[in-house]
């Protein structure tokens, strides 16, 4: 029995710098689902989809199949994942004078995690593909299928949104 | 109190974030084991090859359809997209005295907002702007009032793509007036209500 299953699969080399490439995904798709164990789960879907697909195992590759995994998650639990963003507009106060701030040590009191987790699956998305993968917001477009000019101002309210928020809580405390 | 650079804070905490070593092996068991080896059988690839053919004609119909479209119909979306924004008179992001002011502040714009001549002749005063998208593309939503107090919306937009094969004119949606006209480099679209 075990040999007749082993008579179906056969043994790969490991592709060249998978630790990092897994590394990777796994942060990308935590930015998506903000959860550790949902993140894992969500690499795990992305690899057997590769698999499946005899596909190379490139980044772009990989964070395509991720997304392609999470979306496909929510339709079945028929949630709303992505709003449009012709109509989504939020006015912020704690507008950012420089989008890339100085600002107190907000990764140490754990502030930035929970701003983060007050943020939307796409506004994470793009900031990290931004901010942590360096991607040009025409990167992003080609990644997310959306036009270049949603990016830019996506990125721009998400940066917003993230100060406003940060100010809220820092005054809380 | 030390401070630092909110994008170093950020490309810091998605660093701490790393998979399970529990994860990681059994992510590296399932790529070396692989998926048990499946033959394709005829119909599958009967299926395939449907499939292939239906997104060979989308995409031919897409593009086409694309090509195909008039300035006027292109320009009857936009002014329509133009009229719907201001109606639903979304809160301003920037609030402005003087165009050179938005010059300052929409960073994010790939293009110079300016002040059509037309704003200085029928007397409108600005008030504020928000970052939008037009046909797909980055565009500023400028809100003046004229001598009455009454908002009038000013949208600015590079000719590119579609918005290239627009056409000059005036159009009259939902209770709005919509005028379209190119200047300095720009379409400009203003949305004001009928008199």
């Amino acid at each position: 029995m075990t040999r007749a299953l082993d008579a179906g699969r056969h043994e790969r080399e490991m592709p060249e710098g998978i630790d990092g490439l897994l590394e990777s995904g796994y942060r990308y798709a935590f930015s998506l689902v903000h959860d550790a164990a949902a993140a894992e789960d969500l690499v795990q879907d992305a690899c057997l989809s590769i698999l499946a697909a005899g596909a190379a195992w490139e980044r772009r590759y990989l964070f395509a199949t991720i997304r392609n995994r999470f979306i496909d998650g929510y339709r079945k639990n028929r949630k709303i994942l992505f709003l449009s963003l012709e109509r989504d507009e939020e006015s912020r106060e704690g507008e950012p004078a420089d989008p890339n701030w100085e600002a107190p040590d907000f990764l140490q009191s754990g502030l930035l995690e929970r701003a983060l987790a007050s943020l939307r699956a796409q506004e994470r998305e793009t900031l990290y593909l931004a901010v942590v993968e360096g991607y040009t917001a025409e990167e992003i477009a080609e990644l997310t299928s959306r036009p270049r000019g949603t990016i830019l101002s996506l990125l721009h309210r998400t940066k917003a949104k993230l100060c406003d928020v940060l100010g809220r809580d820092r005054k809380v405390l | 109190m030390a401070t630092r650079k909110i994008d170093d804070q950020i490309r810091d905490y998605y660093a701490q974030q790393r998979p399970s070593p529990d994860a990681v092996n059994r992510l590296k068991q399932i790529i070396r084991v692989g998926m048990p080896a499946r033959r394709a059988s005829r119909r599958s690839w009967m299926v395939v090859a449907a499939g292939l053919m239906i997104a060979a004609v989308t995409l031919l119909w897409t593009a086409a359809h694309r090509v195909t479209q008039s300035p006027q119909q292109v320009t009857a979306s936009i002014a329509r997209q133009a009229a719907v924004g201001h109606n639903e008179k979304q809160e301003v992001e920037f609030r402005v005295r003087e165009c050179a002011e938005l010059q300052a502040k929409m960073r994010s714009l790939d293009f110079t907002p300016v002040e059509p001549s037309m704003m200085q002749h029928m007397n409108m005063r600005i008030v504020g702007a928000r970052y939008t998208t037009l046909g797909g593309e980055i565009a500023a939503q400028i809100v003046y009032v004229d001598a009455n107090g009454v908002p009038c919306t000013l949208y600015e937009v590079r000719p590119v793509e579609q918005l290239a094969r627009i056409a000059p004119g005036e159009h009259q949606i939902d209770g709005v007036r919509v005028s379209v006209w190119k200047e300095k480099g720009l379409v400009m679209i203003l949305a004001r209500p009928m008199a």
